[in-house]
């Protein structure tokens, strides 16, 4: 009579530690699953960053001194008049880029471009005027077709200071495609300043 | 850098002999019945990974010194000189025919000089250069493990850089390259010692020397990589576990796993090996009792798992994921991005230049371009292996292959079909060794369309090959800094990188740099979450459409909050990213305070970024945005808040938000749900801002060149970017952040 209730506790018992310990195995696992997952119930608050002041007078944003038109970012700087293209891009009327201006005395504007000999044969000397900020700065005649390079020291004047600068290098007379009527001056290659 | 080559032979002298006096050691304790050249081969094998485990534990430690690897080799030569183990049993050879051993003996010799030079030279290699022996020059610096978290690089389980380690330290970079070159000399071997076993010694020896003969495999083998010693590895693995069927001797397991957990430290994908070893043991042991195949389950798993399982703790305890750059969103940590796991497995399993999977058999075997080599065409036989379908071996070897080459599923690259091949063309050499003389034709057929100055005539452009026999650069006749600089552009700047800046300096380089010249750390563009975020801040500086960003305004009731967060109220397979966060009470902007604590779901160690008051830094979800995920602030006590503006990149049109407060009644309440967006101008000084914030993330030094706009911006107006110019080095340019 008494046998049999030791043994079942006995049983009880030994179902009891193995539920109990195999819950202990359960948790245990969970636990290290959790922490080797990076499991966190809890939101991890980090202190606010040191504020970082980024605004400088400095940078006119994003100007470069000077523009090759086979870079890829050429499009960023031009303001009108110059098509797409490859390295070289005709010009329309008024082309226009802006560019950022050095200061010092040795700063230099400077462009290369071409003269077509298709264009040249219908349009004879041409003539290109290079505006900066509106204010002309000089012309440069051409009789012939080929690849030319303008190297002129920079304006001094009130109003020519460096900084961003909106510089214009239009082309008389203009030359008509026969094709579609695009009036067309010449093929510029680089222009800004050293 | 300069090495001697008497300085590169002893170091991968040293090196090798340590593999093998390590495993031979092990071997004769547990006095294993193999052949003679069995008992070499698994020494060098089984005591590579037993010398990797070694210097783990040294590099562990910080003791990763010269004289230590030595005296290692030496206590090893000691107690195998003094302990006067048993010598292996040398089992009958079977023999060769004297034109099979002609043939083989003259492609063996003629391709094993060229190979052995082209690893002895300078070493150049893409990977090799860049990242296996960039990590090692780290550790040799510090003589020891470091915790540089700036490449995936770094990441992933790097055993057999240790090895390289051990040559490194007396050797240089060549040393490394002739120990992987000790692997792809031996490789045949595990081939001739297996088919002597088995009773087909030519079609085994056939398999190995087409295998050797392989471009890439040559090319991969004379280089500081790791995937021939991957495949000798899961070939050796192979074969002990076939021993093991054979003799039922469970020693033999414990070396498959010593071998199997090799395979994984030196690669992940060669875990592979490791699972193919369990099913084939618990196959082999199907009938028997439980307790039996658990205890042989238990010899294997625990031998693979002492060599294997430390690169997984250090993974864990260094960068918070046992298996980084990999499982990224089970194990969440801010050095890998999961935009950038996905991204990076997508364009590995297949490289964007090859339109279709149906392509690759004609890129490893003849194209070669993009994929980085071939094999050559005679793999476009293979599946004529079928024919043999019905032989036992062909079965095994080809069932080997399907499993083992699995791996060539996650990148698409030609050495990684390798642990394929090595299966594959045993089963192949069965074939036509079947007919007489078939055999040593086709394998001097490719013996000859292999040869370095015949691969150009049909193999693709660009194919990655041995092309040259550089031998006077290999003896050190020409110099090495003149060799790199004439095959590596940007091996003058690393140099340069060691010479001009700190040990500590943490520098961010636009371009990829031959790590293995330079110890310091360098983070490019991509290669961790670290650099992204860098390069993200960059662009930011550059891009002028990067700066026109979206102003998202959020109107509300005002009142008292103890918090706010800004809530993702839609899933989109977009990302979210927020540059700013700022807080607007009756029209006037809310100051921040020091007290106030930030935190975001998920990537909450980011969220600093959408707090810190540059627009060139962001915090986003670098994964697919869940409805859910946030960003917020914890006030400290109540402000008064009535509008909320989120600056971010613009073009988040699938995005929809909603701001939570946390009342003073301790309550989270939705506030508002709608929002207004409004186009930013493009801000000035940019650049500046992005110098900025690079700094702020503590990058001290940047390195750019004028291959591309960003740099030839950097380059061209470093002032405005707030960096100082430290040093021209041909079209690259140092700066300093100032």
């Amino acid at each position: 009579m008494h046998g049999a209730p030791a043994e079942n506790s006995d049983l009880d018992d030994r179902r009891e530690f193995c539920r109990t310990n195999r819950n202990g195995e359960v948790i245990a696992l969970i636990l290290i699953l959790g922490w080797a997952c990076g499991c966190n119930s809890g939101k991890q608050f980090h202190p606010l960053p040191a504020q970082v002041v980024a605004i400088s007078d400095q940078d006119p944003g994003g100007l470069p001194r000077r523009v090759s038109f086979g870079d890829t970012d050429a499009n960023d700087y031009i303001v009108d008049g110059i098509n797409g293209g490859d390295a070289f891009r005709w010009t329309r009327e008024h082309p226009q880029v802006r560019l950022l201006r050095p200061a010092g005395p040795d700063c230099t504007f400077y462009m290369k471009f071409r003269l077509a000999e298709r264009t040249m044969e219908d349009t004879g000397p041409v003539t290109i005027q290079v505006k900066m900020n509106g204010r002309q700065f000089k012309s440069y005649r051409y009789e012939a077709a080929g690849v030319y390079l303008i190297e002129d020291p920079c304006p001094v004047s009130e109003e020519s200071i460096p900084g961003p600068t909106l510089i214009e290098a239009g082309s008389t007379p203009m030359w008509t495609s026969p094709d579609d009527g695009a009036k067309l001056g010449y093929l510029i290659q680089e222009i800004g300043y050293r | 850098m300069n090495a001697f080559p008497f300085a590169i032979l002893l170091g991968a002298t040293l090196t090798v002999l340590g593999c093998f006096l390590w495993g031979r050691m092990l071997l004769c304790f547990l006095a294993l019945r193999l052949t003679r050249l069995e008992g070499i081969l698994f020494s060098f094998l089984v005591g590579a990974g037993i010398f990797s485990s070694l210097v783990f534990l040294l590099c562990s430690m910080h003791l990763a010194r010269k004289g230590v690897f030595i005296a290692c080799v030496l206590v090893a030569l000691t107690i195998n000189i003094r302990m006067r183990f048993a010598e292996f049993r040398t089992a009958p050879i079977l023999d060769l025919s004297s034109l099979q051993k002609g043939i083989a003996a003259a492609i063996y010799i003629g391709y094993g000089t060229v190979y052995f030079i082209n690893a002895m030279a300078p070493e150049y290699s893409p990977d090799g250069a860049t990242y296996h022996l960039g990590n090692v020059a780290r550790w040799w610096e510090l003589r020891g493990f470091d915790s540089f978290t700036g490449s995936i690089y770094s990441d992933w389980s790097q055993g057999f850089e240790l090895l390289f380690l051990v040559a490194f330290s007396i050797g240089r970079h060549s040393a490394a390259a002739l120990v992987h070159c000790a692997f792809l000399l031996l490789l045949p071997w595990l081939f001739f010692a297996y088919g002597q076993r088995i009773g087909k010694v030519w079609p085994l020896w056939v398999a190995g020397l087409f295998i050797f003969v392989s471009p890439v495999v040559g090319k991969t083998g004379s280089t500081a990589y790791n995937d021939v010693a991957v495949a000798c590895v899961l070939f050796g693995l192979f074969y002990l576990l076939d021993l093991w069927r054979e003799t039922g001797d469970w020693k033999l397991i414990v070396c498959a796993g010593i071998l199997a957990g090799f395979g994984f430290a030196i690669k992940y994908t060669a875990g592979l090996g490791f699972v193919y070893g369990l099913i084939l043991i618990v196959w082999a042991k199907r009938g028997e009792s439980a307790k039996v195949m658990a205890r042989q389950l238990l010899y294997f798993g625990s031998a693979a798992g002492a060599i294997s399982l430390p690169w997984l703790v250090r993974n864990y305890l260094l960068l918070g994921n046992p298996f980084s750059p990999f499982f990224n969103s089970l194990f969440p940590n801010p050095y890998v991005h999961i935009s950038f796991e996905s991204e990076y497995t997508r364009s590995m399993a297949l490289y964007s230049e090859i339109g279709s999977r149906w392509e690759l058999p004609w890129y490893w075997s003849v194209g070669g371009n993009y994929v980085g080599g071939i094999f050559g065409p005679w793999i476009l036989l293979l599946p004529l292996c079928f024919l043999l379908i019905r032989d036992s071996l062909v079965r095994k070897f080809l069932f080997a292959a399907v499993f083992m080459g699995a791996a060539a599923g996650t990148n698409c690259g030609t050495r990684f079909l390798l642990p394929f091949i090595i299966f594959a063309a045993p089963a192949f050499a069965l074939l036509i060794t079947k007919v007489r003389y078939l055999g040593a034709i086709l394998l001097l057929v490719h013996g000859v369309a292999s040869l370095p100055f015949l691969l150009p005539l049909y193999a693709g452009d660009h194919t990655w090959r041995i092309d040259e026999f550089p031998w006077r650069a290999a003896l050190r006749l020409d110099p090495e800094d003149a060799f790199l600089t004439q095959k590596m552009g940007a091996y003058p700047v690393a140099r340069a990188a060691d010479r001009l800046l700190p040990l500590n300096a943490q520098i961010f380089a636009t371009f990829q740099l031959p790590l293995a010249y330079t110890t310091r750390r360098f983070w490019h563009n991509w290669q961790s979450a670290e650099a992204e975020l860098g390069f993200g801040a960059l662009l930011y500086g550059r891009n002028p459409s990067a700066q026109d960003g979206w102003d998202i305004g959020f109107h509300f009731a005002g009142r008292e909050l103890l918090g706010l967060r800004v809530v993702s109220a839609k899933t989109s397979s977009d990302q979210w990213s927020v540059a700013e966060v700022n807080y607007f009470s009756n029209g006037k902007s809310v100051p921040r305070n020091p007290r106030w604590q930030v935190t975001s779901n998920p990537n909450h160690w980011d969220a600093r970024f959408a707090f810190d008051l540059s627009d060139a830094t962001s915090w986003s979800t670098w994964q697919p945005t869940k409805e859910g995920m946030f960003v917020e602030s914890d006030f400290g006590g109540p402000v008064s808040v009535d509008e909320v503006h989120l600056i971010s990149a613009n073009g988040q049109w699938n995005g929809q938000w909603r701001i939570e407060g946390l009342g003073t009644s301790g309550k989270w309440e939705v506030l508002t749900t709608e929002f207004k967006i409004r186009e930013r101008e493009k801000t000035k000084g940019a650049r500046f801002a992005s110098g900025a914030a690079l700094k702020s993330m503590g990058f001290t030094y940047v390195v750019v060149n004028q291959d591309d706009d960003l740099g030839k911006d950097i380059s061209k107006n470093w002032r405005y970017w707030g960096l100082e110019l430290v040093e021209r080095v041909g079209d690259a340019t140092i700066f300093r952040l100032r």
